[in-house]
């Protein structure tokens, strides 16, 4: 019986979407017949000639306890989580009144601040800084009871590991069959879509935020599985038909050019507007200071830019910003930078100053500041040399022998 | 972006931008407005109205006075441009002016060119040779101070005096350039030696001797070329006043007479002879003193002509260091500038005329032209 | 692994904000160093002239930094980037612009000579002094339409002609070209021999369409194979 279950599961796994119903059916018997009937015929012995009623009988309390200890585990969490959100509720009571608010009306926000101003943390990871937020945000969820106390499980995909997943790899693969089959009759029509989908500015949800949504912890292969599944349906001519669908496994980017915050203009004593801005590239960190009304002067710690920079690449780095925005002779440029070595030095004072000369341009020029690549950090630094190698990539001579 | 002269500068930010008035000087050429020349091809003429302009210096006299003084990219424009064009600039027009009103009675002045690297000291030097060359004057011309310092092809031990150190080959070079450069005068001037120069125990050069001879004799026998240098050398500045001829002593580099040579002390191989050991030098430190007159010493002082631990700035006290210094005290020291604003556009009118500048997105302004 | 990237982007991003911090000399990973999302730059002020398109993913993406050879400025030119890229040498990209860029002076002087010289109008009229101009004729001279594959049949190796893409064109013909260049005497110079090389490649002649000749010749020769392609 176990033997037709697992051979009824392993072509339910294989068998198209249609076919799928009558699969689970087979699926279903085999696994009822587990359940119910006896004992397999290997486990029947010459000296034990058990009963079948009692046999079954054993088997049902063997899988009373698993459901039982499922349950208890299930009972302790319940309980466990009750005292948290308790706990959670008191404390936030208290903070409340450290903070000098109103308990009643202290919210998630309020929470969030007071944290942050009374535990202030350095560390880069947001993720990693002291948090309290309410305890069914953090804890992770847990699937509600996936087999009944007979043990025989809900879902018809339980034994794959991932029920949700795959559930929803079949429903995405049913409708891409779907919309294939309406391509084809619209072609026999002569019919052209509609219209497109357009899916800029989202992005498939990550594994992560999938796997939440699952309950389900989402291995990488099958993950770019999925994403290829889904890519394959947006392709599709027809895909604005499935629109909803689509966009729920999406999440939406936010417009780039509103990100960063541009600080306002200084002004010096005798009225020049000016700007100091940091760049870091590679081993080099400059500052630089770039002023209003000037003659488009240019001074490296103190040196004048061509005695600073003798390399003509260099110098046409760091004029780059300038004249992008075409105030090459209207500014003028002081810049101190140290470490590294030429090109880094001038990387760094490229985008320190492409930094400083957002204050000085409207947001259209921003943005194209942006798409021209220059309000990027440059994240690239020097590649480590592996040990067994000579250096990053480069190998040692091959020997055959 | 222009590191230039700061007397140009007009109120900052309400002035055209350079890629403005290049953009302007682009049409102007179009029309034919070539405001970047002048006619006037006689340096004796040069005044401060033609500064930025640039004059061309008829292939005679380029061939004849400045076969050796300018930088190997200008020999190759002028050959590309099929001609040969000089800016005209301050420090040339001033030394130019200096040289008019000077008082030949009086000992020789001392004129020093400084400036950055790549300012223009040996071109305003050339043009100031060009200038005398036309006025007559016979011209000395040392074009890089530290040639004999750096470059030498063969030391031999000195014939006159033990201690220093001939270079026969560099000097009988020397002496060819020096008669090819002054051909024509020194044939009528013909100097004649008015002292007596033992060359060995069977040649020798009477009083009387013509220069010529002695020249010729210097570069028959290369060994004793470096002594008959200074031999020459020694005629024409005790002559120049008597005889009525005015001599330009022109040296580029001139502070590499105090630096040290690449030539090991035969004792000691870790020391290195000083350049005053040198005969060569030693006779061409006599000639920039100033106890003869009718003449003029301009010298150019560069820190590349220095040892490189000696170039952290280009002023004459630090580059010629103490004793070089006092050599040379007191002198007229001339700045010469990078390009002002308003040359900077002219070489770049001067460029789209020779077709130098081909890029036809050169309508804006780059940090090429700090130089 | 993509763990570790993202940590380093976000650490990264945060420079700009936070305070001078200690930033690591080196990279872990051996992957590529911007994450999938991140787009190539445009850098140059004629493709930035229209404003974004709503739809175009450039506004909700983020971009790359422009590498130290992008620059909007008018000496930019993709082809000669391209040719300094290949022409490097063990990192050294100084030494290889030093010599495009004298290469392309010495193609200006040998020109300007024969114009300057020239006796006639009519003469100068044909006489090129631009030497991208000369650069990208020489280039596009040297480039292959074909190449060689080599295909087992029936336990025999062919050579089968099959056509090129554009970048493997491009390439070549530099590859050639700088091959050509640099196969001198020791005591001359790689710009003045590179120089006479692009010069002549721009008039169809010299080693580097030499070689683009060879190939098509034997691809040529070998045209009865082309079938085997498939």
């Amino acid at each position: 019986m176990m033997h037709s279950a697992r051979c009824a599961l392993k072509s339910a796994a294989s068998c198209s979407y249609s076919q799928l119903s009558t699969c689970r059916t087979r699926v279903c018997r085999s696994l009822a017949s587990v359940a119910s009937d006896g004992p397999a015929k290997s486990d029947a012995t010459p000296k034990q000639t058990p009963q079948v009623g009692s046999a079954g009988h054993e088997r049902a309390e063997k899988i009373s306890k698993a459901m039982k200890a499922y349950l208890q585990r299930a009972q302790s969490h319940d309980k466990f989580m009750t005292n948290e959100i308790a706990e959670y509720e008191i404390g936030k009571r208290h903070l409340a009144n450290i903070m000098g608010e109103d308990p009643d009306s202290f919210r998630q926000e309020d929470i969030d601040k007071a944290i942050e101003y009374l535990l202030p943390s350095g560390l880069f990871d947001r993720k990693a800084r002291p948090q309290m937020k309410h305890p069914s945000q953090v804890i992770p969820k847990r699937k509600a009871a996936e087999f009944g106390v007979d043990g025989r499980p809900f879902h018809f995909l339980f034994y794959t590991g991932l029920p949700n997943y795959y559930q929803l790899m079949h429903e995405t693969n049913l409708k891409l069959e779907a919309l294939k089959h309406h391509e084809d009759k619209m072609l026999a029509r002569d019919v052209s879509p509609e219209t497109v989908l357009h899916l800029a500015g989202s992005q498939w949800l990550d594994s992560e935020k999938l796997g939440d949504m699952l309950r389900e912890k989402i291995p990488e292969r099958d993950f770019t599985q999925f994403v290829k599944l889904m890519d394959r349906l947006a392709a599709h001519p027809y895909s604005y038909l499935e629109k909803d669908f689509i966009m729920v496994y999406r999440r939406f980017l936010k417009s780039q050019a509103m990100l960063q915050e541009i600080p306002p203009l200084m002004y010096a004593d005798d009225g020049r507007a000016y700007m100091e801005a940091e760049g870091i590239r590679k081993r080099a960190h400059a500052k630089v200071k770039v002023m209003d009304k000037g003659t488009g002067e240019i001074n490296v710690n103190g040196r004048s830019l061509l005695r600073s920079f003798p390399t003509i690449l260099d110098r046409e780095q760091i004029v780059f910003p300038l004249q992008f925005v075409g105030k090459m002779s209207e500014l003028d440029v002081e810049a101190t930078v140290e470490g590294g070595g030429n090109s880094g030095q001038a990387g760094a004072i490229r985008f320190a100053l492409s930094s400083a000369l957002q204050s000085f341009v409207d947001r259209q020029m921003v943005e194209k500041m942006r798409l021209a690549g220059l309000l990027t950090q440059d994240p690239r630094r020097l590649e480590r040399q592996k040990p067994g190698q000579a250096g990053a990539r480069k190998k040692f001579t091959w020997k055959k022998r | 972006m222009c590191s230039a002269a700061r007397e140009d500068r007009a109120t900052p930010g309400t002035r055209e931008s350079l890629a403005q008035q290049f953009s302007k000087a682009i049409d102007s050429h179009h029309q034919r407005r070539q405001i970047f020349r002048t006619t006037e091809n006689d340096p004796a003429n040069h005044t401060e109205h033609h500064e930025g302009m640039f004059y061309t210096v008829p292939p005679e006299h380029f061939h004849q006075w400045m076969r050796k003084g300018l930088t190997v990219n200008m020999y190759r424009m002028a050959n590309a441009f099929n001609e040969s064009s000089l800016m005209v600039r301050r420090p040339a027009t001033e030394l130019i002016g200096y040289l008019q009103m000077a008082e030949y009675t009086m000992p020789v002045i001392r004129y020093l060119l400084y400036g950055e690297y790549g300012s223009g000291k040996s071109t305003s030097l050339a043009h100031v040779m060009h200038y005398c060359g036309t006025q007559g004057w016979l011209i000395l011309h040392v074009p890089w101070g530290a040639f004999f310092n750096r470059y030498s092809r063969d030391v031999q031990p000195s014939v006159y005096r033990p201690g220093r150190l001939d270079q026969p080959l560099e000097a009988a070079e020397w002496m060819t350039y020096f008669r090819q450069m002054n051909e024509s005068l020194l044939t009528q001037l013909n100097i004649k030696v008015q002292h007596k120069y033992v060359w060995n125990k069977r040649e020798s050069a009477e009083v009387g001797t013509p220069l010529a001879e002695v020249m010729e004799f210097g570069l028959a026998r290369v060994k004793y070329a470096a002594d008959v240098v200074g031999a020459v050398l020694k005629e024409i500045r005790l002559q120049a006043a008597p005889q009525g001829f005015k001599v330009l002593m022109a040296v580029d580099g001139v502070n590499a007479f105090w630096s040290t040579t690449n030539i090991k002390v035969e004792d000691d191989r870790t020391k290195r002879h000083n350049a005053g050991n040198l005969s060569l030098v030693h006779h061409f430190k006599k000639m920039i003193r100033s106890d003869w007159s009718n003449g003029a010493v301009i010298g150019t002082v560069d820190a590349y002509a220095n040892d490189e631990d000696q170039r952290e700035s280009y002023l004459p006290r630090y580059v010629l260091g103490k004793e070089g210094f006092e050599w040379l005290d007191p002198h007229i020291p001339i700045y010469v500038p990078n390009y002002s604003e308003k040359e900077a556009l002219s070489c770049l009118q001067y460029y789209i005329d020779r077709k130098w500048l081909q890029n036809p997105k050169c309508k804006v302004a780059l940090s090429r032209l700090q130089k | 692994m993509a763990g570790a990237v993202e940590q380093l982007g976000k650490c990264m991003r945060c420079m700009s904000v936070c305070k001078r911090t200690w930033t690591p000399a080196f990279i872990q990973t051996r992957t590529a160093i911007y994450q999938p999302i991140y787009l190539e730059p445009t850098f140059r002020k004629e493709d930035l002239q229209q404003p974004l398109d709503e739809l175009d993913k450039r506004k909700y993406q983020p971009i790359k930094a422009a590498t130290n050879e992008q620059t909007s400025l008018a000496s930019y030119d993709a082809v000669v980037a391209k040719f300094i890229r290949i022409l490097t040498k063990e990192g050294n990209k100084k030494r290889a612009r030093k010599i495009v860029d004298k290469t392309f002076e010495n193609i200006k002087l040998i020109q300007l000579e024969k114009y300057h010289k020239a006796a006639t109008e009519e003469e100068r009229q044909y006489i090129e002094c631009d030497p991208l101009t000369i650069f990208h004729q020489a280039i596009t001279n040297c480039k292959p339409l074909l190449t060689t594959q080599k295909v087992k049949r029936g336990g025999v190796m062919y050579t089968v002609p099959i056509p090129v893409k554009p970048n493997y064109q491009m390439y070549k013909a530099m590859t050639w070209l700088i091959d050509a260049g640099t196969d001198k005497e020791r005591d001359i110079r790689v710009w003045d021999k590179l120089a006479y090389e692009l010069l002549n490649a721009a008039q169809n002649e010299g080693k580097g369409v030499r070689k683009k000749q060879e190939l098509h010749k034997l691809c040529e020769a070998n045209r009865a194979y082309a079938h085997f392609r498939w």
